[in-house]
């Protein structure tokens, strides 16, 4: 488990954003330095994530019936007739 | 012995009491016949079989699939004489009875709810690509249950899975999963979506799954929904109502996170085309390079009149150069590892030409040639090459590697 939270979505984000700026037309290496430095770190990391990340289960406490369970029937009042058949 | 004088309304009281104690809930069979629904909320049905009529009672809401006339059903109840001496079943639960009934009702009911639009396409809704926190609604004892959990941990990590542990079939199953969702649609922090997952069973074992109150309750989800439930033929109520249908629990697993080695390969492809566009911008700064290093050589190439302009231009060539081979020096760094070697060994060899260019620069300088013993020689307005180009008694400036001498021409 990572010490900090790690945002999955948002790396795997920026490091596709990152590559696509690298095969755009603005891509310049001063400029590029930088933005590869970060996109190696993220890779890394993404990966160093799906390598050591586990799933957690907690079983909720709440128990879920009872609370929906419908009142008794009631006779319809006024309404007797309908049962004359 | 006189028997004792009652009211009327006592009379009825002891005759229900009687009835309660005798029989306090009873199981009938039989046909539906006159069904009808008053005031949106009374259901009064008879149930025949070839000699007797029985009439019924109950609140809609306690009608978990829709009853038609003609239909088998069982009917759970307690018996009852109305203030009005009706006799009557007050009826507290009804399904159908055998898989053909059950089949009945599930498609009427299945008629009912796509008339309302309840199992549109337009009403799905995408799952989100990398769930936080999976509320899952399943018995904590199934193999649906197991399953799930290994495929999920063989797929993905990081997963926050809050069980709501439910019966899944039975009676009180379409409270409880309701009760779940519900659950889950209220949870703070939120979910981010809810699977619902049983595993195979017969039409009646996953009858839950097709009742009423669970396809509404699904499909009314804020949380995206994804259910799996039974193998791949068995097709429930909430299955159509989910925003994914998962063909068997495992399924679900496998719809619901991404698998861990796809996405290290997508990572993988990624930061190479990153690699690739990196090493393609360094290919073009070796160009600009080589053209700096050209210019260098053409500058050497010539007449020594012009040494001293070449070596301001040869200058601003090195500090441009330099620049650029600290930055690719740096890209080396960086890539060490990642870059073709190539890449590397052209940066490297860049390099060593510019440093032996500079030092042939230094030993072409005016002042390291005058520092080897030659003189440069001026009249009043240019540097003297042509010894017939000066005349007898004419001044001379001597410029040598220390010090000026003025000097006249003698012959």
């Amino acid at each position: 488990m990572p010490l900090k939270p790690f945002h999955f979505e948002a790396a795997i984000k920026e490091l596709e954003e990152i590559t696509q700026w690298f095969e755009s037309t603005e891509a310049d290496l001063d400029e590029g330095l930088v933005k590869f430095e970060r996109g190696m770190e993220l890779a890394t990391q993404l990966k160093e994530h799906l390598a050591t990340v586990e799933n957690r289960v907690e079983k909720i406490k709440a128990r879920f019936d009872g609370t929906r369970q419908p009142a008794q029937p009631t006779e319809p009042f006024g309404d007797e007739t309908d049962l004359l058949d | 012995m006189q028997p004792e004088v009652i009211t009327v309304s006592q009379f009825v009281g002891i005759i229900n009491d009687t009835l309660a104690i005798a029989y306090p809930l009873v199981i009938v069979e039989g046909e539906v016949s006159s069904f009808k629904v008053n005031q949106g909320k009374f259901v009064f049905f008879d149930l025949k079989d070839d000699t007797s009529t029985l009439s019924c009672f109950m609140m809609l809401h306690q009608l978990r699939l829709p009853i038609e006339d003609g239909m088998k059903v069982r009917v759970t109840g307690s018996p009852k004489i109305t203030k009005f001496s009706k006799f009557s079943l007050t009826v507290r639960a009804i399904e159908p009875a055998g898989e053909g009934e059950l089949r009945r009702a599930m498609e009427l009911l299945k008629r009912k709810l796509t008339a309302e639009g309840l199992f549109d396409v337009s009403r799905k809704r995408p799952l989100p690509q990398y769930p936080h926190t999976i509320g899952l609604i399943t018995s904590a004892t199934s193999a649906a249950y197991s399953d799930f959990i290994k495929i999920l941990g063989a797929r993905w990590g990081g997963v926050d899975v809050r069980l709501a542990d439910v019966t899944v079939q039975g009676n009180t199953a379409p409270d409880q999963i309701v009760g779940a969702i519900e659950y889950f649609n209220q949870a703070s922090p939120p979910v981010d979506v809810v699977v619902l997952i049983r595993g195979g069973g017969s039409l009646d074992d996953l009858s839950a799954f097709s009742t009423e109150p669970v396809a509404r309750a699904v499909a009314g989800s804020r949380t995206p929904v994804i259910v799996g439930v039974g193998h791949e033929i068995d097709v429930s109520l909430a299955d159509y109502a989910a925003d994914v249908r998962a063909a068997t629990p495992t399924d679900a697993a496998r719809l619901v996170v991404p698998d861990r080695l796809e996405r290290e390969a997508h990572i993988t492809f990624t930061a190479g085309r990153m690699i690739q566009a990196i090493g393609g911008l360094a290919e073009a700064r070796h160009t600009q390079i080589d053209r700096h290093l050209d210019a260098m050589q053409r500058y050497l190439r010539r007449p020594a009149e012009t040494v001293r302009e070449a070596t301001v231009v040869l200058s601003r060539h090195l500090e441009r150069m330099e620049g650029s081979l600290r930055r690719t020096g740096e890209l080396t760094a960086y890539l060490r590892g990642s870059l073709e070697p190539a890449y590397r060994n052209a940066i490297v060899r860049r390099r060593e030409r510019a440093i032996s260019l500079e030092r042939l620069l230094r030993s072409a300088s005016p002042e390291t040639v005058l520092a080897r013993g030659y003189s440069i020689v001026r009249t009043k307005t240019a540097i003297l090459k042509d010894a017939a180009k000066v005349q007898s008694g004419e001044e001379l400036m001597v410029q040598l590697a220390k010090g000026t001498l003025s000097v006249k021409v003698k012959k």
